[in-house]
């Protein structure tokens, strides 16, 4: 069913090459428009790291070709095998320990609309544009300066390497062309590091879940611990607890970036969070520890 | 008929959960505005929903038994939270007949 995961050319990795040249010159031909100019950011972002063809599955970044094989075969393995309880797929018989919820709920949207891609890319692009909200509203909360919050985004976004320029640069002058390309990690324009969605958004797809599961925790915290509330910190000590569910190290980055907010923000409430979210984690430790 | 169902499928998995969660947690947590309010929603909605559908259909060892609760779950909830709101109007109702 997915013949391949193609591997273009090792620091430009264009999609468009194997694709068809027809395609190529048609996009750079394109006019740039203002709503063409959104919807590239949107696709680039989310949907441009991935694409269905006939020949196969394609994707552009080096350190998606391991990632997205395992994640479809997670997806697949749930949508076609019924694979409950989940095995780990490269170790047969031995449970899956991996946190999988961003994979199941993909299973769960393909079983039930029928497309991969959507199933891929929508919850994808609901979470990410949630994680730009989200931490603007906490750079707000805990700097209290709309300058600043605005920054935290880009920052955050395009940290890694300028070739965001580029990327820019492209878009005016192709179009939703330019989406197709990779903009990080380019050696002969010095462009050694990876974009943080390159690197990390977009391969480890837990992380889209867990970056604004997390921010959210964080900035409730803050409101709670600014008006006592310890309701509120029960409330999240229980959104807290599929964290192990959805991606490890972000549960431990909480307990870890809880420390220095209790100190900015002091209540101690706090550490209610800390116990609560493990007592209702708990079943997921468990099954680590097994 | 295929993308009715394509269509009500993805209002169950996308846009049901945000509702459903933005009724549960809008009165108990503190939001800077509607742009917050609906990122929240969307996030802890569809992580909520997405855990237990994964865990009802790890009952059951199905993945069909936890696509069922997709479009079903949220409105049970809107609808047990709505009973909750006026409850003691019901039980009045109920004591009266």
């Amino acid at each position: 069913m997915f013949g391949s995961i193609a591997r273009t050319s090792a620091n430009f990795c264009n999609p468009v090459e194997l694709g068809g040249m027809a395609r190529q010159k048609k996009a750079k031909a394109r006019r740039s428009r203002p709503s063409e100019f959104a919807g590239s950011i949107n696709i680039c972002l989310y949907g441009g790291r991935f694409f269905i063809r006939d020949d196969g599955i394609h994707t552009t970044f080096r350190n998606n070709f391991g990632d997205l094989a395992f994640h479809l075969h997670l997806i697949t393995s749930w949508v076609y095998a019924d694979n409950f309880p989940p095995q780990a797929p490269f170790f047969s018989g031995i449970p899956l320990r991996y946190p999988y919820l961003a994979d199941a709920y993909s299973a769960l949207y393909w079983f039930a609309t029928g497309g991969l891609k959507g199933a891929m890319v929508i919850p994808s692009m609901v979470m990410g544009w949630a994680f730009i909200l989200l931490l603007y509203e906490f750079g707000r909360r805990l700097t209290l300066s709309r300058v600043a919050a605005s920054l935290l985004p880009l920052i955050f976004l395009l940290g890694g390497s300028m070739g965001w320029c580029l990327w820019f640069k492209d878009l005016f002058s192709e179009g939703p062309g330019a989406t197709e390309k990779l903009y990080s990690m380019i050696g002969i324009r010095g462009f050694q590091w990876p974009n943080m969605v390159d690197a990390l958004w977009v391969p480890q797809r837990g992380l889209q879940w867990a970056f604004p599961l997390f921010l959210v925790l964080l900035s409730q915290g803050i409101a709670a611990a600014q008006t006592k509330d310890r309701k509120l910190f029960f409330l999240l000590s229980l959104i807290a607890a599929p964290l192990p569910f959805v991606h490890g190290h972000t549960l431990i980055a909480l307990f870890m970036f809880a420390l220095p907010l209790g100190v900015l923000f002091p209540s101690s409430a706090w550490i209610y969070l800390w116990y609560r979210s493990r007592f209702f984690g708990c079943p997921r430790f468990y099954f680590w520890g097994m | 008929m295929t993308h009715l169902v394509h269509f009500l499928s993805f209002i169950a998995v996308l846009i049901l959960p945000m509702v459903c969660a933005a009724a549960v947690l809008l009165p108990h947590l503190r939001f800077r505005g509607v742009c917050e309010w609906l990122a929240t929603s969307a996030v802890v909605g569809i992580t909520l929903e997405g855990s237990l559908a994964y865990l009802i259909s790890l009952a059951f060892k199905r993945l069909f038994w936890g696509s069922l609760i997709l479009p079903f779950l949220p409105m049970v909830v809107l609808a047990g939270l709505n009973v909750w709101k006026y409850r003691k109007d019901i039980g009045e109702f109920l004591q009266s007949r």
